[in-house]
């Protein structure tokens, strides 16, 4: 009698971490609702806006130039690699991602070419970075907004402190928000999207897609504040 | 086996043997119904994470829709694109044939969705297998396509077929039976199969539906392995033998303890009764308890002291007994003392020849006779029987012979002589005892006999021709009753070689074993033949009959008898 008691407070607690588990994932992570955000149409993701080239200002242009150069030198990278043999086409396009062991939260991925990346990428992309100031960000994603190797910056090795791995732990990521989704499948010479950062702030992103051997791979985003 | 005869042992092992009987059927039962509360349990569980896991599912689909991410077709775009796996992959694999190859090379990349699915439902996933017993957890498309497995099988391919097989299930097709099964059970809200996994693994496999904007998309399948939970199993049931085990060493050991404590008053009696049997017969049992053992305790004490208290008696009487028995003795040779018994009595003497024969019943005996000469020639001669037997019979016995000794005068006739008696024995005779006497005194010189009879019975004659007559008797009572009475004398004449024969009822009313008397008749046939005989001869001849005749039988009364012939001078 006792027994089973006990059994049923079990299947009681356990359907309660279910239901928690079913809660605490399935809304936040996909609505990416954020404090203090202004809420417009009940849609969060509304507010992101797509700057036609018309209304760039002169600092956006300023940035797509920086962008466009960016995107070129990865792609050469890129390019190189294949050429030199150190990784070949199916490598450097294999959609595979695996997960990071120990796992982490958010997962991280590697891929088949994240180590070359790692060593040619980072050093291209902070370079940007530090040149400008102004800019929060200089990366490049692939297709499905997988970050293969972001500015050392945010490349930080895990702390075990969630709220500080989230804003610099950022590498090996798939960013697949409707922002990072977005920029990675973009193939037109450029798209500014002005949007909310994971982190909290409000970002323009310009991304500029790249292209290895003639097929598109993804896109450089460099992101800055609002206004420069 | 002196063990096995100790009662509080027996004791203790019955109760043991039916506790473990009870004991181990109540671990049986406990252990059963332990382990199909576990299964119970464990099915609860499986049935939970997969609803769960596919409601989860579920919402992320609606969700991304809703969000614009993907569109409904986009999602139910089942269509299988392979990718392409880097050629070091690949040359990796040449070893294996074409359908293994095949295999693995289902990977593939529908619209993106494996992407977005692996960022986001991973975690989820592998939330589930935070339980240990969950061996995989993961959402199957219609066609039995995994988009994205749990992070444990979603390691980097290395091109080690054997290992690739094993850590890295994710993007492939499932179509094994188990897979097909589950995914025909679309249409039930949960369905649980045991799946053998191709990598040897038994499992159970509970499947629940995955549903995007009210369609069937998939399922959502959670694996448990059933080895951990015969583990644990199989830890229970020990723990149930263990448990029971210790119990049953506790109660085997206070079993021992009370049965021992409980029989030892039992234990004590024994010994008591033991140490009675030496002969102890002082001893006595303490009682310590109230209980059917306290009672027997306080029988046994009680028939202790019984048999304490009648054992003295019985030594008591045994040893009056004995000093009567010796003073009977004494008294019997006072009495054999008093009785004339050498014989021939007067050897100087050729006129008569006497012979007197007394076997006493008792030691002591109530029979007498005497004889003796009052004067120079006449014989006095008597025989008689006391009323009753053992010592106030012997001693009213010696007062008679005594007193006819002393109230014997010269001159005086029988009667007189009786009379002088019974005035006597009447005048002390508070307890009415009697006495029968035949007296007779003969002159030896003639032959004449005189006699007189008080309540005897009367002698035979016998003749020297060999007939036997009764003497006529005279008027006739028991002395010591009636102090009055006047007693009679008779005389006649014997002549040379006649006898007298007198004797008392102890010869005539001797029993055989059938209790037919010895009778006056038998004793009369032998006295005729005895014509020629003399007294000692007939006495021992008649005794002799008598002996015979009784074969064995015990002897009631005293047997006395005197025979007497008259040879003359």
């Amino acid at each position: 009698m006792i027994l089973n008691h006990r059994l049923d407070l079990t299947h009681l607690f356990y359907r309660g971490v279910m239901i928690l588990i079913l809660l605490v994932s399935s809304v936040p992570l996909f609505g990416q609702d954020i404090e203090g955000a202004p809420r417009h149409q009940g849609r969060r993701w509304n507010q992101r806006q797509i700057v036609s080239s018309g209304d760039l200002t002169s600092f956006d242009k300023a940035v797509l130039k920086i962008a466009k150069k960016a995107a070129e030198e990865c792609a050469r990278a890129l390019e190189t690699a294949i050429d030199k043999g150190i990784k070949t086409e199916k490598e450097i396009f294999c959609p595979l991602y695996f997960p990071v062991m120990p796992l982490t939260s958010p997962r991280k991925f590697v891929t088949f070419y994240d180590d070359y990346t790692d060593t040619v990428i980072t050093s291209i992309v902070d370079r940007y970075l530090d040149r400008n100031p102004d800019l929060a960000y200089v990366t490049l994603v692939d297709r499905n907004g997988y970050a293969p190797s972001h500015n050392a910056k945010y490349s930080q090795p895990i702390s075990g402190n969630s709220e500080k791995d989230f804003q610099y732990s950022r590498s090996k990521r798939i960013f697949n928000d409707i922002a990072g989704y977005m920029s990675g499948r973009n193939r037109e010479s450029f798209l500014l999207q002005i949007y909310f950062r994971d982190t909290g702030e409000r970002l323009a992103d310009l991304s500029v897609p790249v292209w290895v051997k003639g097929r598109h791979w993804g896109s450089l985003r460099v992101g800055y504040l609002i206004g420069g | 086996m002196k063990m096995l005869k100790k009662l509080s042992f027996r004791l203790a092992l019955i109760i043991i043997v039916i506790m473990v009987v009870v004991l181990v059927l109540f671990a049986i039962y406990l252990a059963h119904d332990q382990t199909q509360a576990m299964q119970k349990l464990l099915m609860h569980k499986g049935i939970t994470c997969a609803k769960t896991g596919a409601t989860v599912m579920g919402k992320m689909f609606d969700t991304i829709i809703d969000n614009g991410f993907f569109t409904l077709d986009e999602v139910f775009d089942l269509a299988l694109i392979p990718i392409e796996l880097p050629e070091k992959i690949v040359n990796g694999y040449q070893n294996i044939n074409r359908e293994q190859l095949a295999a693995v090379q289902k990977f593939n990349y529908v619209t993106g969705l494996d992407s977005y699915l692996d960022s986001v439902i991973l975690e989820i996933q592998d939330q589930f297998l935070e339980d240990p017993e969950v061996i995989y957890a993961g959402m199957l498309d219609k066609n039995g396509y995994l988009p994205t497995h749990n992070s444990k099988y979603s390691r980097k391919l290395t091109g080690d077929f054997a290992y690739d097989l094993k850590n890295n299930r994710t993007k492939r097709v499932y179509r094994d039976p188990a897979a097909l099964k589950a995914i025909r059970s679309m249409d039930q809200p949960y369905y649980i199969q045991t799946y053998h996994r191709d990598t040897g693994e038994v499992m159970w496999d509970f499947t629940s539906p995955v549903y995007v904007k009210g369609r069937h998309w998939g399922i959502f399948r959670i694996g448990f392995s059933m080895e951990n939970t015969q583990k644990a199993i199989s830890a229970l049931k020990w723990k149930v033998i263990l448990v029971m085990g210790s119990l049953l060493i506790i109660l085997v050991f206070a079993v021992g303890q009370s049965s021992s404590l409980m029989m030892r008053p039992l234990r004590e009696l024994s010994q008591g009764v033991k140490q009675v049997a030496k002969g102890d017969l002082t001893f006595q049992q303490k009682i310590t308890s109230n209980d059917e053992v306290g009672d027997l305790a306080k029988a046994f004490n009680k028939m202790v002291t019984d048999l304490d208290s009648y054992i003295k008696k019985l030594t008591q009487t045994t040893s009056e007994k004995e000093k009567i028995e010796s003073e009977l003795r004494i008294a019997h040779d006072i009495q054999m003392g008093i009785l004339p018994k050498i014989f021939p009595a007067f050897p100087d003497r050729k006129e008569i020849d006497i012979h007197a024969l007394i076997v006493p019943a008792k030691e002591v005996g109530g029979d007498f006779y005497d004889f003796f000469f009052i004067d120079e020639h006449h014989l006095c001669f008597t025989i008689g029987d006391v009323s009753g037997k053992g010592v106030p019979a012997s001693l009213l016995m010696a007062v008679t012979t005594t007193l006819i000794r002393a109230k014997t005068a010269v001159g005086m006739s029988p009667h007189e002589i009786l009379s002088k008696v019974n005035a006597d024995l009447c005048a002390d005779n508070p307890s009415s005892m009697f006495v029968t006497v035949f007296l007779g005194i003969l002159d030896v010189r003639t032959g004449e006999f005189a006699y007189s009879n008080g309540g005897h019975n009367i002698p035979y004659l016998l003749l020297r021709n060999g007939t036997i007559k009764v003497l006529e008797n005279t008027a006739t009572l028991v002395l010591g009753l009636e102090s009055n009475f006047r007693f009679q004398t008779r005389k006649i004449d014997l002549n040379l070689n006649d006898g007298i024969y007198l004797y008392t009822d102890g010869v005539s009313e001797a029993m055989d074993r059938n209790k037919e008397l010895f009778s006056t008749e038998r004793l009369e046939d032998i006295l005729k033949s005895s014509a020629n005989q003399s007294s000692q001869e007939i006495n021992l001849n008649i005794y002799g009959q008598l002996k015979n005749y009784m074969n064995e039988e015990p002897q009631f009364d005293d047997i006395t008898m005197v025979s007497l012939k008259y040879l003359g001078t």
